[in-house]
């Protein structure tokens, strides 16, 4: 036969290609071989070839048709079959065209409906409220944005995200997260990715693409979802509280539970200092900061963020922030004014379109000797005036309310605190100069597998920890 | 909308349906020879043939349908890798695949592949009817090789094993009908 290679591992190469299935080791080896071997090549085209023949023209005459897999494929397969539709469609359209000159088309087929502290990158569609849209892609780095499509589906974007709108029935996410709500009428939806489909058939739920390496995530709150992994065409049927991940060209098993789903987690930069106020940080000598949780066991944790969350039932993973300052080189009563700073970053774990507007509560911790809390090993049962059985509670009469800020929905970044009186009072009548904040997420989701708020610790590698920002007097 | 609207000349719309009606196969298993997967192939087929129709009016008639289009499908295929996002060490390179197509074109040329694929009809009604069933699940029903494996009660790796060995005697089979073995 020839000399220069070995026919049979060629064809055995050849056929591991075709399937798939070839390591990258194997496939480098018939890149080798085919790029350096003229015969090679025509071996293998000619094998290819066979394998081509047998799939478009079929094997020998039809016998049995039976269906062995689980889900047949949509789209029409045999050769002559989708030749004849393509010719007939063709013809009926394009007679169409002859017969009638081409009037105006409806291009549209869904609406901008609304837009939450959104911030849009340059995308082919319009962003504003109303706005009608048709095929085109939008790019959202900030914010949330909904856009409602005519069939019934409306699909709400969470930055940072790319889509792009195909038709009424049709979107494809390119990376980031969105929650679909698709009414009966839309049964079919399909949102496709990098590296999967997913076909709706009346539900409600959220796909995620990672945009390092385009894997997709699908959990599923209502109703069902099909996941296709369109190399193979495999796919799995995914119910009320289910998910499944796809990466590369492998569909992921399916894992129950409604949970926060691991998203994206883009980095914000610091926010530049005041200048001509005191600043004490959590960083300081004495300082210290660090989260609790309770609830069910999570392996969502972070050794650089400080965590919130107020989660749905008691077993949810409830997470609370405490703050320790050191106040040593402040004399008691000289604070004029006090803010407190926190910085807010994104965790990339659960959907923000689970939960509205968010309310944070900052306690002052009243007794002081329980100001010596360990950061590295404090937990649920024994922090400070955390009321360990009820979810979100703290002990009242171990706090004062110092004040409240709201982060809208949407919003991942920023600079949020408190400052007046409350606070300001309560650090000029600390007398261990120790001060411990308690920092509680008010608003509970509005359903499970919501987003988990963070601020930047003193541990967070770029992010300036939490501060509190004092006037002093002379 | 569109800016490469085809002209709606009803002799030219019969022209190109006529024209592929006649290449389709051909061009189909040019395709499938390069991309390997079939159901990439029946993609890059569905998106290259919307894409001829709309390029069709610079098609000039007369000329080489079949090469024109397949310029028009190399150029499907390498976007439809780009679209897949699949990562590029799990393809063959760009560059390989020029060299198999300039390879298939000189096949076709040659006419290479018409007795080579009646040799191949002749060689699977040799097979035994278990093996052309394993065939037909993989082919006529696109089962994947885990379809298939429930379907015969196999382990997946012994139907991976058994369709290789399936491939290699088809294309040993062929050969040698074709006395070029």
């Amino acid at each position: 036969m020839n000399d220069s290679f070995d026919t049979d591992h060629l064809l055995e190469l050849a056929h591991g290609y075709i399937e798939g299935r070839l390591t990258p080791a194997e496939l480098a080896e018939l890149e080798t071989l085919l790029t350096s071997d003229t015969e090679a090549r025509r071996v293998y085209l000619d094998f290819l070839h066979d394998h081509a023949s047998l799939h478009w023209d079929h094997v020998g005459t039809g016998t049995n048709t039976a269906v062995i897999e689980a889900f047949p494929p949509l789209r029409a397969r045999r050769f002559p079959t989708l030749w004849q539709a393509f010719a007939a469609a063709a013809l009926v359209a394009l007679l169409a065209l002859v017969a009638t000159r081409p009037g105006p088309r409806e291009t549209t087929f869904a609406t901008m409906k609304k837009t939450e502290a959104a911030q849009w990158e340059s995308g082919t569609l319009p962003t504003a409220e109303g706005a009608r849209l048709g095929a085109g892609v939008v790019e959202l780095v900030r914010g949330l944005a909904t856009i409602s499509f005519d069939s019934g589906a409306e699909v709400v974007l969470e930055a940072p995200a790319r889509l792009s709108l195909v038709d009424g029935m049709n979107c494809v996410l390119e990376r980031g997260t969105a929650v679909a709500e698709v009414g009966e009428s839309a049964t079919g939806f399909t949102i496709r990715t990098p590296s999967a489909r997913v076909i709706d058939y009346g539900t409600r739920f959220a796909v995620n693409v990672d945009a390092t390496n385009g894997a997709t995530q699908t959990q599923v709150f209502d109703g069902l979802v099909e996941v296709e992994e369109p190399e193979s065409k495999k796919r799995i049927a995914l119910r009320e509280g289910q998910q499944a991940l796809v990466t590369g060209s492998s569909l992921g098993g399916i894992s129950e539970g409604v949970e926060e789903g691991t998203w994206s987690n883009p980095e914000t930069p610091a926010r530049p200092r005041e200048p001509g106020i005191r600043s004490i940080t959590t960083a300081d000598p004495g300082g210290g900061d660090t989260y609790v949780w309770g609830g069910k066991p999570t392996t969502h944790t972070s050794e650089t963020l400080l965590l919130l969350k107020n989660g749905l039932g008691p077993d949810a993973p409830h997470r609370k922030t405490y703050l320790r300052f050191p106040l040593d080189s402040i004399a008691a009563g000289k604070i004029v004014s006090a803010r407190l700073d926190l910085r807010l970053t994104p965790t990339g774990w659960g959907l923000a379109s689970h939960l509205g507007d968010s309310r944070f509560k900052v306690y002052g911790i009243l007794d002081e000797s329980l100001d010596g809390w360990e950061p590295a090993s404090l937990a649920w049962d024994q922090a400070p005036a955390n009321d360990p059985a009820s979810g979100n509670s703290v002990r009242n009469d171990l706090v004062r309310e110092l004040g409240s800020f709201t982060v809208p929905r949407g919003i991942q970044t920023g600079s949020f605190g408190i400052d007046g009186d409350a606070l300001r009072d309560f650090l000029n009548a600390d007398g261990n100069r120790r001060a411990t904040l308690l920092i509680v997420r008010e608003t509970p989701e509005t359903r499970g597998g919501g987003l988990v708020h963070a601020f930047a610790s003193s541990r967070h590698p770029t992010l300036a920890p939490p501060t509190l920002e004092l006037k002093v007097s002379e | 909308m569109s800016t490469e609207a085809p002209s709606p000349d009803p002799d030219r719309t019969e022209a190109f349906l006529r024209l592929l009606a006649e290449h389709e196969r051909r061009l189909a298993l040019y395709v499938t020879g390069l991309v390997a997967c079939p159901q990439d192939a029946q993609d890059v087929m569905q998106e290259g043939k919307i894409i001829m129709w709309r390029q069709f009016h610079q098609f000039e008639l007369g000329t080489n349908f079949p090469a024109w289009a397949r310029k028009i499908l190399f150029y499907q295929i390498l976007a439809h890798r780009r679209r897949s996002k699949r990562a590029p060490s799990e393809h063959l390179s760009e560059r390989l695949l020029e060299l198999l197509s300039e390879e298939s074109e000189s096949a076709s040329r040659e006419q290479r592949w018409e007795r080579r694929e009646k040799a191949l009809q002749e060689c699977v009604t040799k097979l035994s009817p278990e093996h052309r069933e394993i065939l037909e699940l993989r082919y006529r029903d696109e089962a994947s090789i885990e379809g298939i494996s429930r379907r015969t009660e196999r382990t997946e790796g012994a139907v991976y094993r058994l369709l290789s060995r399936l491939r290699k005697n088809l294309y040993l089979c062929v050969e040698k009908e074709l006395g070029t073995a």
